[in-house]
């Protein structure tokens, strides 16, 4: 697998993932609107839960080194999507 | 008796392939696949954990509205970043250890825990502004779920500062990829708590 055309496993895709992860931490910051204490909506609530799973999604890759049993990581970002799909599902239908 | 019999050794199914460690399908995975199992039962746990989160915010909105206000927010995006920055190092010690560079690999790992203690010394400052505020786990159910799952997910980052040091110490190949996959899972399960707890609003 490869991360920007740099092969998975190496000391440059795992720092070009950490700076990916960076950026995505900064999406979620954005997303969730940290410094604000307006309520999100459905809009911002469904972008921190694909930002969510982005991140996850990375860990598992490059971090977890997945990109060598991609049956597994598909198993792994399934698994996550589930249960993160269920965090935000219910935060979307909770009274505002 | 033995069932075995019934069938000619050739009509048996085989235990384990040839070089799969009689492990099967989680052969493929880095590290031990004890660890893996590991993994997989601490995301259900923590993500069923924070499913129940959603659901108790489902039935008291205001409640948890009022007290995820007392959040530090930017301390928690902070805190993100420490955690990953600590996984790249422990992801890079394995990789200078796959390189056979056994110092470079272990001051990685001292870094990764390193950035493991910064990320403990401001849970415990985030603790401490909330006990002087006088919450605690039980001020109401927001703070109970609150301290209990950034409270074991906290409990996992001391285990895991413990592992890296063990690692560091009996540096072979699978352990630095076992005990470094008990990091990652540390950096992921609170990539998820993150913005369920600190965020979702």
């Amino acid at each position: 697998m490869r991360i920007f055309g740099i092969s998975s496993g190496s000391m440059k895709a795992l720092v070009v993932a950490w700076v990916l992860l960076m950026l995505l931490t900064i999406g979620t910051a954005v997303a969730g609107k940290v410094g604000a204490d307006s309520h999100l909506g459905p809009v911002w609530l469904g972008a921190l839960a694909v930002v969510t799973i982005l991140k996850a999604r990375m860990i598992l890759t490059e971090y977890l080194g997945l990109y060598r049993a991609p049956g597994w990581r598909s198993g792994f970002t399934t698994t996550l999507v589930v249960l993160v799909g269920a965090m935000f599902t219910l935060a979307a239908l909770t009274p505002v | 008796m033995d069932g075995t019999q019934d069938f000619p050794p050739e009509d048996r199914a085989p235990v384990s392939v040839p070089g799969d460690n009689g492990w099967g399908p989680l052969s493929g995975l880095p590290g031990n696949p004890m660890m893996w199992i590991l993994i997989a039962s601490e995301l259900l746990v923590f993500g069923g954990a924070l499913i129940g989160f959603a659901g108790a915010r489902v039935l008291d909105p205001q409640l948890f509205a009022d007290s995820q206000s007392m959040l530090d927010r930017p301390i928690g995006a902070l805190n993100t970043a420490v955690l990953l920055t600590s996984g790249l190092f422990a992801a890079l010690a394995v990789q200078a250890r796959r390189e056979e560079k056994g110092t470079l690999s272990r001051l990685h790992l001292g870094i990764a825990a390193l950035f493991g203690v910064v990320f403990m010394v401001v849970k415990f400052v985030e603790y401490g502004e909330k006990f002087a505020a006088g919450i605690d786990v039980d001020t109401n159910t927001f703070f109970t779920l609150y301290f209990l799952v950034t409270g074991f997910h906290l409990a996992h980052v001391v285990f895991g500062i413990i592992i890296l040091g063990l690692v560091a110490i009996w540096n072979s190949e699978e352990n630095l990829e076992t005990g470094t996959a008990f990091w990652h899972m540390v950096d992921l399960v609170w990539v998820l708590i993150f913005p369920v707890i600190y965020l979702m609003r």
